[in-house]
């Protein structure tokens, strides 16, 4: 019965993506204000790219009256000094870490300036960022691995 | 029937890589879109791929290189599907299905030495060795059938015309130059396009005639000549009080270039700084990017560039 009903859930959810993809359709339709198309359009990318269990997660905390999660709020510089990009990573896309938390991490290990962190526009948009800079990172680390391969004659 | 487009200029830093990418995305919305890197540097690769993903095709040979490679080794077999990469955005980050009908042959570094290495074997006859190193491309392209499997074939070029760019161009309808809007950079445009013609696509028939290469022996990928799609300007500097919201540096060279050009260069000029490179830098085009610089303004330009090369490739 348990089954049943998360599938229930989940294709109302589907249901729900769809129904904001069709009046995306028509606000184009119309040519409506441009600005307002772009963040619609990213909004149902957002929403899209959300687990069921994210987003129910999200909607569950937005509840009046709901209780408060713990967030991973407190977090040393030590602690941030010693995670491997893993733990990072890890780190980051936990709901329950707090913007301030992953504002800090920004600072700390990718040298991301307060004010660049404060013009983007919410948490998920600095976990894009940070997502970004780590594969930038990583792809350094790929390119100097081949490059290592043709100094060894490889 | 594909229609190919390289993208290509001997100046480096001009844009290249950036017009491919977003060219191939946004053509990839409704049709089928076959990207191939064929500069050594793998931008466009690494772009797409992201790093890691891009290592594991690299470090396994399974690239453009291979294509050349066969020339110089025999003990190489001309490669097949294996240096595609279907759907390459969604391969890298399985969040996102943008762009399904997408497909990416990457480039490696050991192109660069694959390019010498080329340039100095001879298999056979000189003249039907020289027909055949600078045809690769199109075999290959016969060899995957890709002309009936994609709609859109966009090779992103080294910063060269040497053999690599020259098979390219030997197998691509048009080529499309990205040019920043200063004297250094448009100097560039004069000598390419009599290069293309009269060098390039000459030489070719010179040397399919002199080897007496017979029809069936002509990839069906070959493209005798090579015609221009375009000059796209690229990179134009802002300045927000001039009428031309340009500099007067770049502001006087558009307009030589589109006296001395007409209707070869391509509208708008895309401007520098404008979100672009910040969208790069984030692995997706201007329309997808979370970049907060990549405003409707720069989308809506990439988008009306894109447009009128498509209108132009047909």
């Amino acid at each position: 019965m348990k089954v049943e009903k998360i599938n229930d859930e989940m294709s109302i959810y589907k249901k729900l993506i769809q129904t904001l993809e069709s009046n995306y359709v028509i606000l184009k339709n119309v040519e409506a204000n441009a600005q307002l198309t772009q963040i619609y359009e990213q909004l149902i990318q957002y929403l899209k790219s959300l687990k069921y269990s994210d987003f129910i997660n999200l909607i569950e905390s937005n509840k009046l009256g709901a209780t408060k999660r713990v967030s991973k709020d407190d977090i040393t510089n030590e602690a941030v000094a010693q995670m491997t990009l893993d733990d990072v990573k890890q780190f980051i896309t936990d709901p329950i870490s707090s913007k301030k938390a992953i504002a800090k991490i920004a600072v700390l290990r990718f040298q991301m300036r307060n004010s660049e962190i404060s013009s983007l526009r919410n948490k998920q948009t600095l976990i894009e960022h940070l997502r970004t800079l780590m594969l930038n990172r990583e792809t350094h680390e790929s390119i100097s691995r081949l490059a290592g391969d043709i100094r060894n004659g490889k | 029937m594909s229609v190919r487009l390289s993208v290509i200029n001997f100046k480096g830093g001009v844009g290249k890589t950036t017009l491919a990418f977003h060219l191939g995305t946004y053509l990839a919305q409704e049709n089928r879109v076959l990207l191939v890197d064929v500069d050594h540097q793998s931008s466009l690769s690494i772009v797409i791929m992201g790093g890691p993903l891009w290592e594991s095709y690299a470090s396994t040979g399974r690239t453009s290189n291979r294509i050349f490679e066969s020339f110089c080794n025999r003990r190489i077999a001309m490669p097949r599907n294996e240096i595609i990469i279907n759907n390459p955005f969604h391969e890298k980050d399985q969040r996102y299905d943008f762009y399904p009908n997408l497909d990416l042959v990457p480039a490696q570094f050991e192109l660069d030495d694959t390019e010498i290495e080329l340039a100095s074997t001879t298999i056979g006859g000189p003249t039907v060795s020289e027909w055949e190193k600078r045809t690769l491309l199109a075999s290959w392209i016969d060899q995957v059938n890709a002309e009936d499997e994609y709609d859109y074939i966009i090779f992103d070029c080294p910063p060269a015309t040497k053999l690599v760019s020259q098979n390219a161009l030997a197998a691509s309808n048009y080529f499309l130059i990205p040019v920043i809007p200063d004297e250094m950079s448009s100097r560039g445009v004069t000598h390419f396009r009599n290069l293309v013609r009269n060098k390039i696509d000459a030489k070719l028939d010179f040397l399919k005639q002199s080897a007496g290469i017979s029809v069936q022996d002509i990839p069906r990928a070959y493209v005798p000549t090579t015609d221009l799609a375009g000059i796209a300007p690229f990179m134009a500097k802002p300045a927000g009080r001039a009428r031309s919201g340009l500099t007067d540096l770049h502001t006087r060279q558009l307009n030589i270039l589109r006296n001395q050009w007409g209707n070869d260069i391509i509208e708008p000029p895309i401007k520098h700084m404008s979100g672009v490179a910040e969208a790069m830098d984030t692995g997706w085009p201007v329309w997808k990017t979370y970049a907060k610089n990549a405003t409707p303004n720069v989308m809506q330009t990439m988008k009306r560039v894109c447009q009128e090369i498509k209108s132009r490739i047909v």
